[in-house]
């Protein structure tokens, strides 16, 4: 694809004020021009397959992302085949581990179907990373299918360069009793996308959000969650923690969304956001939508600065006040890394934080 | 199986009573140069604010309509008459007010309640005040209380003119334009400085005719240290055609001053109450909303609070209750723009019978507004499964040294605690209405008492009905 398209992604479930200009993110001239290099470490009862797209909708045409249309409008206009995944039932499987590394220059999309069949536990693990100087488009879109009963965990790590765009895209549908845990860790990239949508079908369907950014100079994250409840006692929780330096700017939106039929449901969504410098820019916007009597939403968020107690505390224990932040947004990242259920990958985590609270993670 | 509350419709007989309309004054609906340019004559504008109308007009012509709340596609400008004089004066005395509209006005309790507790009352029916009264010693102290187009033309011309439609500048959305081009009616307040009002004065909009818009004008300056409560109120009968209220609300507090600005709003559910509040806070000074949205149809409302200067401060405290074929949009908006600034907004929400409530908010940090604290918190009650409730609260903080909390939580009535209430021997209707009342004790105890019982009883009526 050598044609530039101008998308519109990110949509709020349900648009607010323009001026506050949360209600929608543009994206101009994006161009995908080839598939980015990626290692795959296939382990045993996971079958990969090189779909066309027609194969590939068969099975997830109706799996909406997080960034909406324009995404497959984008991976329709590429004509790249999807790289699809998938467990046998009943399989209890090793990490699938797909590691996209980027040459500076590069302008690349991947499709990545992941399916977990029934009563399956499947875990990927998504690495994104280029030189620290390099520039271009890591544009990647995941569909994710979890089966009756099955579990599936999808980790996604952006180490990139800081002159990437990054629009990574995730869409998810969940079976009866099924569970998703999906955990996102933003490290690097210029300007990072991220859209992730999630359909809780099946009565009983879980999902599992935890996701921690660590964000400087003039880096840009803008996110779109969004947990929609259909089936019968379903329950949600996401979990956004991140630190903001510099100049750097956040936009979370996150949508707990019940709809009618959701009966019994739960969904619980929080933020605790840490600012460092005053020319940070941070937006929230976390969205409760109910048509349904009997459910239970939440939102808390905590923004700002330390609480001066726990800063007293730990002054009174020797360190100074920058020390203190220091650790604090360290913290921050490293208890969301600890949702990673894999050590190998924390490790990559810890090496790109800085290396030095190895242990601490564990 | 679980046992549902049916529940009636409010019973409106008081706010339904309908007058004839007799000898009225009205332009043609619509509206075009012509009407506006009609309106300005009628009302004796001085020119500049023949000038406003017909800029506010153009603006309002160049504006789309909002795209992001509920539907006002049944709101038809083509069909609504946006001036409707009713044949009689102001005057200061109930005894010279038109028997009809006199009577109105008992039966909604305001002149049994300005004898109580009251220290000035406006009563505007239609779009033109027919009563407007203040205790002269409330006056002795130098409180000016009157209607708009008085205070346009008299002594604090000046005054009015510096502050008209500067907090709200047509620009700022379709309606308020609409409003710049056809307002009419509402009060001027200006407390002088140090003066405290130690009880509250009330202005309340009747709207009678059918078809018609209100546009009422409020603009309050309450001067260094200076303290005022004012309450609004509002109805209409229903009628089968759309009424449209596209008021604005300008409120400018001063150094170390305090207001408290109360409504409960009950207009009828054919209303499209489109209504813009929006309050300047100067250093120290602090602006209190007490808010409670019982009627309309369609309902957009947001009052803002600029918070100007060193350590001003903002409170919202609000309620919803949505019922049948209501879609109430309302919430509101804070903007830290100075060091030590703090907000606090605390609402509750409630939809039953089809009706749906959407609590949207903003709360803005400047970069210039260091050590700021803000604090939202917003609980909304679901009564049945076929209503609707969205919670859509955003935050934009540009500097590290604010303090940002926020809580949000939706569910239903507790089946453990309406069991409790019946077993200590309350029927299930009773008991789900207490607790519903319990859930709005945010609102009712910030009110003076008599308006507490008001509420409610808004509360009880719409919650009156049987259980099946």
């Amino acid at each position: 694809m050598n044609q530039e398209m101008d998308m519109k992604i990110n949509h709020l479930p349900a648009k607010t004020w323009n001026w506050l200009r949360m209600n929608v993110s543009e994206v101009k001239q994006v161009r995908a021009e080839k598939e980015a290099a990626c290692r795959e470490e296939l382990p045993a009862q996971i079958t990969a397959k090189t779909l066309s797209r027609e194969e590939a909708d068969r099975t997830l045409r109706t799996v909406k992302t997080g960034m909406g249309p324009d995404m497959d409008l984008l991976a329709e206009k590429s004509g790249f085949g999807i790289r699809s995944f998938e467990t046998l039932p009943g399989a209890e499987t090793e990490p699938l581990y797909l590691s996209y590394s980027y040459e500076n220059g590069d302008r690349a999309l991947n499709l990545v179907d992941l399916a977990a069949r029934r009563d399956s536990r499947m875990t990927v693990i998504m690495d994104y990373s280029s030189d620290q100087k390099a520039e271009g488009l890591c544009a990647v879109r995941t569909r994710l299918l979890a089966e009756e009963n099955a579990l599936l965990r999808l980790v996604q790590i952006d180490r990139l360069g800081s002159g990437m765009l990054c629009l990574n895209d995730v869409g998810a549908w969940c079976g009866e009793n099924a569970r998703i845990e999906i955990v996102h860790i933003f490290l690097g990239g210029g300007a990072v996308y991220q859209g992730c949508r999630t359909e809780l079908s099946g009565n009983g369907s879980s999902l599992q959000a935890d996701i921690g950014y660590l964000l400087e100079g003039s880096q840009r994250l803008d996110m779109n969650y969004n947990a929609v409840h259909l089936g019968k006692k379903t329950d949600s929780e996401t979990n956004a923690s991140g630190v903001l330096k510099g100049e750097a700017f956040k936009l979370f939106r996150g949508t707990i969304d019940f709809q009618k039929g959701s009966a019994e449901a739960v969904g619980a969504e929080k933020e605790d956001v840490l600012l460092l410098d005053d020319g940070v820019v941070n937006q929230t916007i976390p969205l409760i939508l109910c048509a349904e009597e009997d459910v239970k939403g939440s939102h808390g968020a905590s923004i700002g600065q330390l609480d001066e107690e726990a800063l007293f505390y730990m002054q009174a224990r020797g360190l100074s006040e920058e020390a203190v932040y220091a650790l604090m947004a360290r913290a921050r990242i490293e208890a969301v890394c600890q949702k990673i259920p894999d050590e190998r990958t924390r490790r990559l985590v810890r090496e790109r934080l800085g290396g030095e609270a190895e242990d601490e993670c564990e | 199986m679980k046992e549902k509350t049916y529940v009636e419709d409010v019973n409106r007989s008081v706010y339904d009573i309908r007058n004839e309309e007799k000898d009225v004054y009205k332009v043609s609906e619509g509206l075009t140069p012509a009407i506006v340019e009609q309106i300005s004559r009628e009302k004796k504008d001085p020119v500049w604010m023949q000038n406003f109308r017909l800029e506010s007009l153009q603006i309002y012509n160049e504006m789309t309509m909002p795209d992001w709340g509920p539907s006002i596609e049944g709101l038809n400008m083509d069909e609504i008459v946006t001036y409707v004089r009713p044949n009689t004066h102001m005057s200061a005395k109930w005894s010279e007010v038109p028997a009809d509209i006199k009577n109105t006005f008992e039966a909604l309790g305001i002149p049994d309640a300005e004898r109580k507790s009251l220290a000035g009352v406006g009563a505007q029916y239609d779009s033109e005040l027919v009563y407007h009264n203040v205790r002269e010693e409330v006056a002795a102290q130098g409180v000016v209380y009157t209607d708009m187009e008085s205070a346009l033309t008299g002594e604090y011309a000046d005054m009015v003119r510096k502050h008209f439609m500067k907090l709200v500048p047509p620009r700022d959305h379709k309606f308020a334009a609409l409003h710049g081009a056809v307002w009419s009616g509402g009060s001027f307040v200006y407390v002088p400085p140090g003066v405290s009002v130690e009880i509250p004065l009330q202005s309340y909009f009747r709207l009678n005719a059918p078809g018609a818009g209100q546009f009422e004008h409020t603009l309050i300056i309450v001067d260094e240290g200076a303290y005022l409560h004012f309450i609004e109120g509002c109805s209409a009968p229903k009628y089968n055609v759309a009424n449209l209220h596209a008021g604005c609300v300008e409120l400018y507090v001063g150094k170390n001053a305090t207001l408290r600005y109360s409504t409960i709003e009950n207009w009828s559910k054919n209303m499209y109450n489109l209504n813009t509040k929006r309050a300047k806070v100067e250093e120290g000074g602090k602006v209190e909303w007490v808010s409670g949205s019982f009627g309309s149809h369609v309902s957009y409302l947001y009052p803002t609070s600029l918070l100007a200067g060193e350590g001003a401060r903002c409170e919202f405290t609000g309620i919803t209750f949505a019922g049948k074929g209501q879609n109430l949009d309302t919430g509101a908006k804070v903007v830290h723009s100075a060091p030590n600034t703090s907000s606090y907004m605390n609402t509750r929400s409630i939809s039953k019978d089809g009706g749906v409530s959407t609590f949207r908010s903003s709360v803005v940090v400047n970069k210039q507004a260091r050590h700021s604290k803000s604090s939202v918190s917003c609980e909304s009650l679901m009564l049945d499964d076929i209503s609707r409730s969205d919670t859509i609260p955003a935050m934009d903080i540009r500097t590290k040294d604010a303090d940002i909390g926020h809580e949000a939580q939706i569910g239903k009535i507790s089946d453990e605690a309406v069991f409790y209430l019946m077993s200590r021997g309350m029927s299930e209707e009773d008991a789900r209405a207490m607790i519903v009342s319990g859930f709005a004790d945010n609102v009712s105890k910030e009110l003076p008492l008599e308006y507490a019982v008001e509420m409610n009883n808004l509360i009880r009526l719409e919650m009156k009905g049987s259980i099946g």
